[in-house]
């Protein structure tokens, strides 16, 4: 990680910015919507390699330490994902490497089918917590 | 409808809140199918987004590019030993690649 911040800087102009664009380690919220609003949530601490991120954060503070980077702003944001189905939400967790608590499938289908039964149309929605940060070149 | 990620592009107007793109050089790091580097491409004057896998790549280089502004190009590399010679972009964006 200190070497991909090392190459980001010999790559950068003077006065560059860097970006770095990442998801946090927080509980995801997973949703069944109806026409965008929430019929049911449920915060679960999954997350995709909380280590790696503690060592991105690691490595950043010490490009700033070392006089490489100057911290300018972070912007928080929330990263929707909509799925039909429990199984699409299942193929985007293991393709993310989601891990930690288990996503409740069973209960989201269970609530799904439920909203379907009074004829609404349910979808799943899956929100992650991201930080956009931004830091100058030296 | 089936899965769609990030439909209100939050994540590339954050992008554009936070840098000033215009007739920037820009060198996405983990730029995989180009998803998010269609989304703010619009903007700068070039972009390289580069990957260490192949098939996303191989994907970003033959989609379609209707926004894109100026020259876009992909290839695969880490980010741990670019292939480019120093001081050659005004902006690295790190996607989720720290």
């Amino acid at each position: 990680m200190v070497d991909a911040l090392r190459e980001a800087r010999r790559v950068m102009a003077r006065r560059g910015v860097l970006i770095d664009l990442r998801p946090l380690v927080a509980p995801i919220v997973v949703e069944v919507i109806v026409a965008a609003q929430p019929a049911w949530a449920k915060e679960v601490a999954s997350y995709s390699a909380p280590e790696d991120l503690a060592a991105a954060d690691a490595a950043v503070q010490n490009a700033i330490s070392s006089d490489w980077f100057v911290f300018e702003k972070s912007i928080p944001f929330d990263f929707e994902i909509y799925c039909d189905t429990v199984a699409e939400l299942s193929d985007y967790a293991k393709a993310r490497k989601l891990h930690g608590e288990e996503i409740p499938y069973d209960e989201l289908e269970k609530r799904q089918a439920e909203l379907s039964a009074q004829r609404q149309l349910p979808r799943l929605r899956c929100r992650r917590r991201w930080m956009l940060s931004t830091y100058r070149n030296k | 409808m089936a899965t769609e990620v990030d439909p209100a592009r939050v994540m590339p107007y954050a992008i554009l809140q936070a840098a000033d793109l215009r007739d920037a050089r820009i060198l996405e790091v983990g730029a995989g199918d180009g998803r998010l580097t269609f989304q703010y491409a619009s903007q700068p004057r070039s972009v390289i987004g580069i990957d260490t896998t192949e098939r996303d790549i191989r994907s970003a280089v033959v989609a379609p590019r209707k926004e894109a502004r100026g020259q876009m190009h992909f290839l695969c590399a880490s980010g741990t030993a670019l292939p480019f010679s120093a001081e050659q972009f005004d902006i690295v964006l790190l996607a989720s690649s720290l």
